[in-house]
């Protein structure tokens, strides 16, 4: 899961710095090519990962 | 070839540690140690980027359930959420447990891989089965017998030294 949303936000980020080196890259094409690329599955899940280990340190310390 | 890179690069990792082991010095083993966790972890990177670069179908995941778009991310979010949960409250985000698993002193990390394993293809195939689930849109790693047995032998060969 990580190393897919790392080389989505990768790319996504070579995109806005310099596009047309971005799409000459093949292994970044395959993001950049999808009409929104951040609304991907798996960087909503990191997200909802992140959230998720989040609430569970907060219950530990809660819970002591 | 990603595997079979790693097992090469494992197998240098070797070499250059047990060079570490003939140092002198008072604190040699853990030296040693730490070094080869360090060349372990960089042989993982260098193996994961030459494997990007050699292997052409990379995947782009999308949602693989029969949901709309909208719906699909929802469920990531949720399922991401526990997934995240469960990991810490687990106690398998510990860092003790984690590099464990390569000084061979705590398997439970492994352990709970396994299981997760077994879930996952028993759950794949109920959800397709129950038409909820497109296994056309699930990307399953394609097997490189001999890379991955190389690769898997080097990597066990340096087991008996870290004991």
């Amino acid at each position: 899961m990580l190393p897919v949303a790392f080389s989505l936000l990768t790319g996504f980020g070579l995109d806005k710095l310099d596009p047309a080196y971005a799409h000459k890259l093949t292994y970044f094409t395959q993001y950049l090519n999808a009409e929104a690329p951040l609304l991907n599955w798996v960087l909503f899940e990191i997200m909802g990962l992140f959230l998720g280990a989040l609430a569970a340190s907060l219950w530990a310390e809660t819970s002591g | 070839m990603s595997a079979f890179g790693g097992g090469i690069l494992i197998g240098f990792c070797e070499q250059a540690r047990k060079g570490m082991h003939q140092r002198v010095g008072t604190v040699r083993g853990s030296a040693a140690r730490d070094s080869g966790l360090g060349f372990f972890v960089i042989a993982m990177f260098v193996s994961g980027f030459v494997g990007a670069a050699i292997v052409q179908e990379v995947m782009v995941m999308s949602a693989p359930f029969m949901v709309s778009q909208t719906a699909g991310l929802v469920l990531a979010v949720i399922l991401g959420f526990f997934f995240g949960l469960f990991l810490e409250r687990g106690g398998l985000g510990n860092p003790t447990s984690l590099t464990g698993v390569f000084y061979l002193t705590d398997f439970s990390v492994p352990k709970v891989y396994v299981y997760r394993m077994l879930v996952a293809a028993t759950g794949l195939y109920l959800l397709s089965d129950l038409k909820i689930l497109d296994m056309n849109r699930v990307w399953i790693v394609p097997t490189f017998f001999w890379p991955q047995l190389v690769g898997g032998a080097l990597f066990w060969h340096r087991i008996p030294v870290q004991r």
